[in-house]
């Protein structure tokens, strides 16, 4: 049995292990499940809260968690969801000014962060989720078309269709 | 083939999924077409810059906060799911203490409706306002926050004082014989119903104010 596996069964059976259990596989999949979030939210404060709820939907889901899929890919599908549906909400509920990310580097690279973050925020759902994908650390392709639930071609031809809008933005 | 299929397969290479053939076709493309080189030498820029803010936008995040707020809403939704049916129970043990026999399938019924309305009135008035609150927030979203919460005081308010005459008007004028008992329980439902809304204006609120106001935008 595979470490995750046996972190699920502790999850899913043991009462007494769950908090702990829970603990390990929060501390594993946070960066990748808050990094999908910050790319399809529209601030920090935003990110943070949708991460809470694909966390407590996670916790409501693993009982029924059968394995069909890898458990990262399980839990990558739930974080674009949750955020797509917080990011609906937020917009409903209060106009809000978008927050960059944090931009790192020099003062030139900054504002050019600021500007390409402002350009990925005009892309279309899909374009921006599979672009949001492809920026975290490590995720494939074939990982991303499962999570997404699109064959491997509509995943690259997505991300081709993001990268011209993006230039197209840019200028 | 055409040239946005060369920029897919210079995709598709930057992540390691072109063969050996492909890739070969794709170089001699690239040898003969400035468009396409331009497309490759420009692509996957966006990716590493957008994966460094989030990385740096994550290594501000508080962990364990967020640890914590998961497992105290987790904590917050079971125990709603067992409050739906205590309020259900309270209509047949309400008219056993104050008859004696079990109730009448129409009173029962109605009771029930009235107890479901109640608690969908508290979550509606008071727990989907305060749940607003709890999440952890701060910056932009701060302001609209605090507006909320002052509007959540008179929600509460007016649900308290809705609550506290309907069940006082239940105990006065629903039955035939008001008993004595029927009223006690009565009160003390009532006293229930407002040392809770109580607990919530004038100490679990203030607390999350001040905590947003140490956040801060």
């Amino acid at each position: 049995m595979t470490d995750e596996a046996a972190l699920v069964r502790r999850i899913q059976e043991r009462a007494s292990e769950r908090d702990a259990a829970f603990g390990e596989l929060f501390a594993a999949h946070r960066v990748r499940v808050f990094t999908i979030c910050r790319h399809l939210t529209r601030s920090r404060a935003d990110a943070e809260d949708a991460t809470q709820e694909v966390f407590l939907a996670l916790l409501r889901a693993l009982p029924s968690f059968r394995g069909e899929s890898a458990l990262g890919t399980f839990i990558h599908r739930i974080a674009v969801r949750m955020a797509i549906k917080h990011r609906m909400k937020s917009a409903r509920q209060t106009e809000l000014r978008v927050e960059p990310p944090a931009p790192v580097g020099a003062p030139d690279e900054k504002l050019d962060q600021e500007r390409l973050w402002r350009a990925v925020e005009q892309l279309p759902l899909e374009h921006r989720t599979v672009l949001a994908l492809f920026a975290v650390d490590g995720l494939s392709h074939k990982e991303i078309a499962a999570i997404l639930g699109v064959p491997e071609g509509t995943v690259w031809s997505r991300l081709h269709g993001a990268r011209k809008k993006l230039a197209a933005l840019l200028g | 083939m055409s040239c946005d299929r060369f920029e897919i397969d210079v995709e598709m290479r930057r992540h390691g999924a072109l063969d050996a053939v492909e890739e070969r076709t794709l170089d001699e493309h690239l040898a003969g077409c400035a468009g396409c080189r331009l497309y490759a030498d420009e692509g996957g820029t966006v990716e590493a810059s957008l994966r460094a803010s989030a990385e740096e936008d994550a290594a501000q995040v508080d962990w364990d906060r967020l640890h914590r707020g998961v497992l105290r809403l987790r904590r917050s939704y079971r125990w709603k799911l067992w409050l739906a049916p205590l309020f259900l129970l309270q209509t047949p043990l309400a008219f056993l203490l104050a008859t004696g026999r079990a109730p009448d399938p129409q009173i029962l019924a109605a009771g029930m409706v009235g107890n479901v309305g109640l608690y969908l009135a508290y979550v509606w008035l008071v727990n989907r306002p305060l749940r607003e609150i709890l999440r952890g927030t701060r910056g932009d979203l701060l302001e609209s926050y605090m507006r909320e919460l002052k509007r959540q005081r008179l929600r509460a308010r007016v649900w308290v004082a809705i609550n506290v005459a309907l069940t006082l008007g239940c105990a006065l004028f629903a039955f035939e014989q008001p008993s004595v008992r029927m009223v006690l329980y009565a009160l003390g439902c009532a006293t229930v119903f407002v040392a809770w809304a109580a607990y919530d204006l004038t100490w679990k609120l203030p607390r999350l104010q001040r905590l947003l106001a140490e956040v801060g935008p």
